[in-house]
C-alpha cells in the first residue's frame, strides 16, 4: 500500500513538473550544452559540416582587441550605471522616508520609468539627445554648459547610453532602499540621537551599514542586468561609433546573428557566462567582510 | 521653541522640494514624448526648442491608429503576452506545487538544476534555440514565440516561497478526504495565493509586452512583428531624417500607454513582487 502511493506520488510529482520542465529543457538547458559544444567548432550556421576547432576561437577571442574592446566597454557600462543608480536610488529614498505625506506619488512617479518599454524610451531619449535641437543641449547651453553630440560622437556614446539607463533603473533600486531604510529599527537611531549623533552621523553610521544587504544585493542585480542590456544598444547606438558602444552582449548578437559566426559567438557567449559568474563570486567574496546581516 | 518649528517647516520644504524637482526629472521625458506627439513637424525642429504646440496636433494620433499595420503590432504583442503570460503561471504554479507538495524521486536535483540555469544569460541559449525552431519549422511563427518562453525559473521560485508558507494541514486535511493535487492546487492553493498570481501576472505580461531581442531574432515577416520590433523598425526607417518625428513620439506614447495603466493599476502587485525577493532566497 505504502509502496503504491509512492509510485504514485513519483508519478503525480513529474506529471506536474513536466509542461514547465520540457520548455526549460527543449529552449534552456539543452542550449547551453550545445553552446558549449558550438564554440569548439567553426560552424557557420548555413553550411552542412563544420570542422572541430579546439580553442581556437577563444584564442583567436581574447587576443582580439574587438573583443578586449567590449570587454572594457561591458566594464565602464556596468560601473558606470550601477554606481550612480544606486547612489541616486539611496538619496532618494533617504530623503523620501522623512516626507510624511505624498512619498506614494513620488514613489510611482520615479518608477515609472521602470516598467517603460526600452525601445520606446531610447526613441525618446534620442530625441532629447539630438545634437542640433535637441532639449537636453538647449538646457546646458542655457545654464552657461557647452553641448555634446550625445549618441552620435565616439567621445559621448557611452555616456548617453549610461544615462538612459540610469534614468530607467533609478527607481528600481529606490524601491529596494526604502524597504530597507523602513526596516532599520527606529530605536537605533533614537538612542543615537540621545548620544548626540548628527543626521550625516546616524547616515554614515547605522542606516548604511544597516542596508548593505540591499545594496549587496542591488549590486549583484545590476551587474546582471548591465551584462544583458542591448535594447538601449540598439536603438541610440547600435554598437556604434566605431565601436564605442559595443559590449560583450552587443558584440556577441552582431556575431550570431548578422556575420553568422556561430562557433565564435557561442565562444563569446560562454564568456559572457564566465564573466557574469565571476563578477558575482567577487562580489560575494567582497560582501563577506563588509555586509552587515541582522543576527 | 519658536524657532524649532520654523525650521522643522523649512526642512520638510526642502524635502518635498527636492523630491518634486526629482520627479519632473523622472518624468521629463514622458512628458516631452507627450508634447512633441502634438507638435507640427516645424514645431519640432524649431531652435530654440518650443515646450508646447501651438495648436495640438492630434492628427499624429489618428494617423497612428489609421496605420493599420502598427494596430496588427500592438494586437500581435498584446495577445501573445497574454498567451505567455497565462501559460507560464499555469506551468510554474504546478512546478512549484510539486516541489512543495509532492514526494518524488530526482526532486532535489531538479530544483539544483533549475537554480544553475536561473543565472545563465539569455544570450548563450540563443543560438541553439534559434535552431530547434527552425528545425521544427516554428521560427518566424508566434507559436514558436510563444512556445519558447513560457516558463520561467523566477515564477517557480516566487510561487514556490509562497505555497511553502501554507499550512500543510489545511492541505494534508484535503489528502485526507480524498482531493487529488490537481483539485488541491486549483481549488486551494491557487485561491490562497491570488496576490502571488496577480503579482507574476502583471510583472509577467510588462516582460513579454516590453521584450526586443528574441523576438526580433525569431520573427521575420513583417505582418508577424511584436511591437516593440515594429517600433524600432518605424524609428530606423523613418526617424533618422526627421521626416515624421511627431508620429514617431504619438506611437510611442500609443505604445507605453497601456503599460502606465496596468502600472497604475497594479501598483499595489508590482511592488510587493519586486521587493519580497523570494526570486533569490533559496
Amino acid at each position: 500500500m505504502l509502496h503504491r502511493t509512492s509510485v504514485k506520488e513519483n508519478l503525480y510529482g513529474w506529471m506536474f513538473v513536466f509542461p514547465a520542465l520540457i520548455v526549460l529543457v527543449v529552449f534552456w538547458i539543452w542550449p547551453v550544452a550545445d553552446s558549449i559544444y558550438l564554440s569548439f567548432t567553426d560552424w557557420d550556421m548555413i553550411a552542412p559540416t563544420y570542422k572541430m576547432v579546439g580553442l581556437k576561437n577563444y584564442v583567436s577571442l581574447l587576443g582580439s582587441n574587438t573583443f578586449k574592446q567590449a570587454l572594457t566597454n561591458t566594464f565602464v557600462f556596468a560601473v558606470g550605471v550601477t554606481v550612480p543608480t544606486l547612489i541616486i536610488g539611496f538619496l532618494i529614498a533617504v530623503i523620501m522616508s522623512h516626507a510624511s505625506f505624498g512619498a506614494n506619488f513620488y514613489r510611482t512617479i520615479m518608477f515609472a520609468p521602470y516598467i517603460t518599454p526600452m525601445i520606446a524610451a531610447s526613441i525618446v531619449w534620442s530625441w532629447i539627445y539630438e545634437p542640433r535641437v535637441g532639449i537636453l543641449n538647449f538646457l546646458l547651453n542655457s545654464i552657461g554648459l557647452p553641448g555634446s553630440k550625445w549618441n552620435q560622437s565616439m567621445s559621448s556614446a557611452m555616456m548617453s547610453v549610461v544615462l538612459v539607463t540610469i534614468w530607467k533603473q533609478a527607481g528600481y533600486t529606490m524601491i529596494f532602499y526604502l524597504e530597507g531604510i523602513r526596516k532599520v529599527p527606529s530605536g537605533l537611531l533614537e538612542a543615537a540621537e540621545i548620544d548626540g549623533a548628527s543626521p550625516l552621523q546616524k547616515l554614515f553610521h547605522i542606516t548604511i551599514p544597516m542596508v548593505s544587504p540591499t545594496t549587496f544585493f542591488l549590486v549583484i542585480m545590476s551587474t546582471i542586468a548591465t551584462m544583458q542590456a542591448y535594447d538601449q544598444i540598439q536603438v541610440l547606438t547600435q554598437g556604434g561609433p566605431a565601436g564605442a558602444t559595443r559590449t560583450v552582449l552587443y558584440y556577441y548578437y552582431q556575431e550570431a546573428f548578422s556575420k553568422f559566426n556561430t562557433g565564435k559567438a557561442s565562444a563569446i557567449a560562454l564568456l559572457l557566462v564566465v564573466i557574469t559568474v565571476g563578477l558575482s563570486l567577487i562580489e560575494t567574496a567582497v560582501s563577506r567582510k563588509t555586509v552587515h546581516y541582522e543576527r | 521653541m519658536k524657532n524649532v518649528k520654523i525650521l522643522r517647516n523649512a526642512k520638510l520644504i526642502m524635502t518635498h522640494l527636492f523630491l518634486v524637482f526629482c520627479c519632473v526629472v523622472f518624468a521629463f521625458p514622458f512628458l516631452w514624448m507627450i508634447t512633441n506627439s502634438l507638435k507640427t513637424k516645424d514645431e519640432i525642429w524649431a531652435v530654440p526648442p518650443q515646450v508646447l504646440p501651438a495648436v495640438p496636433q492630434w492628427m499624429n494620433y489618428s494617423d497612428v491608429f489609421k496605420d493599420s499595420i502598427f494596430m496588427r503590432y500592438m494586437w500581435n504583442s498584446m495577445y501573445t503576452s497574454i498567451l505567455i503570460t497565462a501559460i507560464t503561471l499555469v506551468t510554474s504554479a504546478m512546478f512549484a506545487y510539486a516541489l512543495t507538495n509532492i514526494r518524488f524521486k530526482g526532486k532535489n536535483i531538479l530544483f539544483a538544476v533549475i537554480m544553475v540555469t536561473y543565472i545563465v544569460p539569455t544570450a548563450a541559449t540563443n543560438i541553439p534555440a534559434y535552431i530547434i525552431l527552425s528545425k521544427v519549422k516554428l521560427i518566424d511563427t508566434h507559436f514558436g514565440l510563444i512556445l519558447s518562453t513560457c516558463s520561467s525559473i523566477f515564477n517557480i521560485f516566487y510561487f514556490r516561497t509562497m505555497f511553502m508558507q501554507i499550512s500543510k494541514d489545511i492541505l494534508g486535511a484535503a489528502r485526507v478526504d480524498g482531493a487529488g493535487h490537481g483539485t488541491i492546487l486549483w481549488r486551494i492553493v491557487a485561491p490562497m495565493s491570488t496576490s502571488s498570481f496577480m503579482t507574476l501576472g502583471i510583472l509577467g505580461f510588462i516582460g513579454c509586452y516590453n521584450s526586443y531581442v528574441w523576438p526580433s531574432l525569431i520573427l521575420r515577416t513583417k505582418s508577424k512583428y511584436v511591437i516593440s520590433i515594429g517600433l524600432q523598425l518605424f524609428f530606423s526607417t523613418d526617424g533618422a531624417y526627421g521626416l515624421k518625428w511627431g508620429t514617431i513620439m504619438a506611437s510611442c506614447c500609443v505604445t507605453i500607454f497601456p503599460l502606465l495603466l496596468l502600472f497604475f493599476i497594479g501598483q499595489k502587485w508590482i511592488m510587493n513582487g519586486i521587493t519580497s525577493d523570494s526570486g533569490v532566497k533559496a
